[in-house]
């Protein structure tokens, strides 16, 4: 049984949370936290294999904690749960120490999954915040200023195009259309000052846009 | 000018004058040298001449003392031949014959007037004129002075007037002695003419020659009528020794008129003046020869050369000294003309100085080293009211106030006499009425050739009314600047008041917006927190359900699929709405991310390509970064709205002074000078919102050419 700390602010949420986590029958909720401070005092005491926190909550906000928990105590990993789906989110949770990021919109589907993941000792991250990370990555390297000339959606169209997707594919994706796809296209070669897909790829490769 | 005028003829005829006694003086000295000259020449002459007949004369007396003494010899040895002694000694016929003959003999070979023979008695025993009418023959001339020296045994010669003859006549007489010279027998005697010394000795001519005996009678004479005239007027008693003497027979004997002056000047009759030289003869005592020369033919004869080679020298040197004194006197003439020409000239400029000096309408002065009035110009008595006469010669300083005095004597006199120069010093004049005038006096000092100042000129400008008017312009300057200061007090007043009122519209403003915000905030909290995860709650419920149903009623499982996605459609609606109420990425992450979050979301919704850079931003308070949030959202909203432009480009950056928030877009741009344009596309509000932070935004755009805008708030501390 891996044996979780859940901490959420809202009662209902937390509830219906902990349901999706004993459904599992692999999963054992040991403690649950309704502020930021129990859920520090409780994953000190009790030591849950993941915990699980919810990043907006009165006080000590879930970000705080994960920065607290992985000093005070770095054998408890943290998986973040939250309302929101903006990347910056993402990124600050990972840059904060969490191993994991789950919206609660995906957590019936996803929770389970996660937490699992995280107590074998991996990460979790969906696609959508992996990829936020690695532009963030990207963009934080302040030699690649070409690079640094696209936007976040041109960053996109170059990763899916250097990996071989087509149009349709990637316009699927990101559900816009085939047309958009190709302005992107034409404008990151005119920004980049390449020819063709091929240049585009290398170009990719060679930045460290895509891995191999 | 008359005056002056006046004065020059008078200069120029006393100029006239003094070169006309300078010729005069010129003339006069030539003359008075040629006359000094001629005199000196003449004397000269004179002497010459004097000399000359004096040597004449003394040849003459040498001649005739040869004369008068030829035949002393003859009449010696006649006395010596023995038929004389005979005819004495033995007197008959025989002897007397032979006595005869040998007189005769002497007289025909001497060329003699006579020779005769007398006894003891002094009658004539023998002669060689006893044939003729006149013989001596028994005469008896006893009283002769001859005969008494010769009986006596001295022989002797004597001029006289022949008694028997009447001729002039030498006589020579010598003793005739015995065979033993024992005894005197008697007087062998010659007589020689003096016709022949006269006519060779006493030629005719201009001058006067005398041979006067001792008692003054003329004897011989080159003038015939002076013969046997008396030179000298004589006394009776003289004339009756001469009478008795019958030496010049029996008279009367007339005065030659001739008057002694001096010892070398004679007149005569006629006043005609005669240069005088006497001189003795030898042997004959008392007789003397006479030389009277005319003095005025003397002085023609001497004048005479002179005048030939004096004459034109002096004449010509007349007449040289004539032609300089003429062009002397044209060249002062000249010299005077042009001198006139420059006086006149000087004049005029003196007289145009003058009369600018007075009427040119300035108040002119000038004083001397004593402060004394020396000139002033017409305006300047005009305006004073004063008389010329009251004026000149007084103190300068008496025509002050009292303090321009002082000033003047203490600070403004030693100043100007040593620099020569002073300008706008300001007097007070005090005028004829009373009334009291400011001035502002500027002077320069004239100096003479030694650099001295000798006097000053000085212009007065009449400033009263200036300084009237400048007291007025104070007075009106200060009234003004009072009105001004309460101007400015109320200016102020309004000015604190309507800040005040609009401090209170900002804060008004602010807090409308402040409180907009919040309501924003606690609206999308309420729809993200309260309404989220009440969806979220129900959305686990319903995975749930649909997961039990799917093994029991794949109906059921259907429908709870269904619920699934219009709770996950809810739950994004929800989600939008707070974001776009208020993104709660800005309170939890802070603006970066906000900014970041908010450009990615736009670039998802449009093909616009957003870019987000950024620096290390300090912490910043809610209500600047909702502030800044906002004007970045309304920004990129427009751009995107309005500009068609391809790329938009976000930068949030801090330095030193504060935040810098600057979004730029490649679009159609816009005309900022247009206001509908300014103030539209929420840029009022954009404004606004950067002021109520105190804040700046700046907007630059052009058509075409894309919109750049600068938001910079300033940081506290």
């Amino acid at each position: 049984m891996i044996k979780v700390l859940l901490a959420d602010d809202h009662s209902i949420v937390r509830e219906g949370l902990r349901k999706v986590l004993e459904d599992s029958n692999e999963i054992e909720v040991i403690a649950e936290a309704a502020d930021g401070e129990t859920a520090l005092d409780e994953a000190m005491k009790k030591k849950p294999d993941v915990a699980i926190i919810d990043i907006s909550m009165p006080g000590m906000d879930g970000l705080e904690v994960v920065t607290r928990l992985t000093s005070y105590c770095s054998d408890v990993p943290v998986l973040i749960l939250t309302m929101h789906d903006e990347e910056q989110y993402v990124i600050r949770a990972i840059e904060a120490g969490a191993f994991g990021y789950v919206t609660k919109q995906s957590a019936p589907e996803q929770l389970v999954a996660a937490v699992k993941k995280i107590n074998s000792g991996g990460r979790y991250l969906t696609e959508k915040a992996s990829e936020a990370l690695a532009l963030r990555v990207i963009r934080g390297n302040k030699n690649q200023t070409l690079t640094e000339s696209l936007s976040m959606r041109e960053l996109q169209v170059l990763r899916k195009l250097a990996m071989g997707s087509t149009n349709r594919e990637i316009a699927t994706s990101y559900n816009i259309s085939v047309k958009t796809v190709d302005t992107y296209r034409s404008r990151i070669l005119k920004k980049l000052n390449l020819r063709n897909n091929a240049e585009l790829s290398r170009y990719a490769i060679q930045n460290k846009l895509v891995e191999l | 000018m008359k005056k002056s005028g006046h004065a020059d003829i008078l200069i120029f005829m006393r100029l006239r004058i003094i070169i006309l006694i300078l010729a005069l003086f010129a003339f006069l000295s030539a003359s008075v040298g040629g006359l000094l000259y001629y005199h000196s020449f003449r004397k000269a002459a004179f002497q010459k001449t004097e000399a000359d007949a004096y040597s004449r004369l003394n040849l003459l007396t040498d001649q005739l003392s040869f004369y008068l003494s030829e035949h002393i010899k003859p009449v010696k040895t006649l006395s010596g031949i023995k038929e004389l002694e005979s005819a004495l000694k033995d007197t008959n016929l025989d002897s007397i014959y032979q006595a005869n003959q040998i007189l005769d003999n002497f007289t025909k070979s001497l060329d003699l007037e006579v020779s005769y023979l007398m006894d003891k008695n002094g009658i004539t025993l023998c002669s060689s004129n006893r044939n003729a009418k006149d013989s001596f023959v028994g005469k008896d001339f006893s009283f002769r002075p001859y005969y008494k020296k010769a009986i006596k045994g001295m022989p002797s010669t004597y001029l006289a007037l022949g008694t028997t003859s009447k001729k002039r006549g030498v006589y020579y007489s010598h003793p005739v002695y015995n065979k033993n010279n024992s005894d005197i027998l008697g007087v062998a005697v010659i007589k020689a003419s003096v016709e022949f010394v006269e006519t060779k000795l006493f030629p005719k001519s201009d001058d006067t020659l005398l041979f006067v005996s001792p008692d003054g009678v003329i004897f011989i004479s080159n003038k015939s009528a002076l013969r046997f005239k008396l030179l000298w007027e004589l006394s009776e008693k003289k004339l009756d020794v001469l009478t008795n003497s019958r030496q010049f027979g029996n008279g009367p004997w007339a005065w030659s008129g001739f008057l002694k002056i001096n010892t070398r000047d004679v007149t005569d009759k006629n006043n005609t003046r005669y240069l005088f030289s006497i001189l003795n003869v030898t042997n004959y005592p008392g007789w003397e020869i006479i030389h009277l020369r005319n003095f005025k033919e003397l002085e023609k004869q001497v004048s005479k050369p002179f005048v030939r080679v004096i004459g034109p020298i002096i004449t010509s040197v007349l007449i040289l000294t004539g032609i300089l004194v003429l062009i002397l006197y044209q060249l002062g003439i000249q010299e005077i003309t042009k001198r006139k020409k420059a006086e006149k000239k000087l004049r005029i400029s003196e007289e145009r100085y003058r009369r600018i000096y007075h009427k040119t309408p300035v108040m002119l002065h000038s004083i001397d080293t004593q402060g004394k009035i020396i000139r002033v110009s017409d305006h300047w008595v005009e305006v004073m009211g004063y008389n010329r006469e009251d004026v000149i010669g007084k103190q300068l300083i008496s025509f002050f106030t009292p303090e321009s005095q002082k000033y003047a004597v203490d600070v403004i006199f030693p100043i100007f006499f040593s620099t020569g120069f002073c300008k706008d010093i300001p007097y007070s004049y005090v005028k004829k009425n009373g009334e009291k005038m400011d001035i502002m006096l500027s002077c320069y000092g004239v100096r003479d050739e030694n650099s001295d100042i000798i006097r000053s000129l000085a212009v007065s400008v009449d400033v009263t009314e200036k300084n009237r008017t400048q007291k007025d312009l104070q007075i009106a300057k200060e009234k003004l600047s009072q009105y001004s200061h309460d101007l400015e007090q109320q200016v102020k007043k309004r000015t604190a008041q309507l800040e005040k009122a609009q401090d209170n519209l900002k804060n008004l403003s602010k807090n409308i917006i402040a409180s907009q915000e919040r309501e924003k905030a606690l609206v999308a909290r309420e729809l993200h927190d309260h309404l989220g995860q009440v969806l979220t709650a129900l959305r686990i419920d319903a995975v749930w359900v649909e997961k039990y149903l799917a093994t029991i009623d794949k109906n059921a499982e259907s429908r709870a699929e269904k619920m699934c996605s219009l709770i996950d459609d809810t739950i994004n609606d929800v989600r939008d709405m707070a974001y776009r109420l208020r993104p709660r990425v800005l309170d939890d992450l802070g603006l970066a991310d906000a900014l970041e979050s908010l450009l990615s979301d736009f670039e998802k919704r449009s093909n616009v390509s957003c870019v987000f850079k950024h620096g290390e931003i300090p912490k910043i308070n809610g209500t600047l970064s909702t502030a800044l949030y906002r004007i970045g959202q309304e920004a990129v909203t427009n751009s995107l709205k309005h500009s068609n432009a391809t790329t938009i480009t976000v930068e949030l950056n801090s330095d030193n002074e504060g935040i810098v928030l600057f979004i730029q877009d490649n679009g159609c741009g816009f005309d900022t000078d247009n206001d509908s344009e300014s103030t539209g596309f929420g840029l009022g509000g954009m404004r606004e919102r950067a002021n109520l932070v105190g804040g700046k935004l700046d907007i630059s755009s052009q058509i075409s050419q894309g919109t750049r805008i600068w938001c910079k708030v300033k940081l506290k501390g």
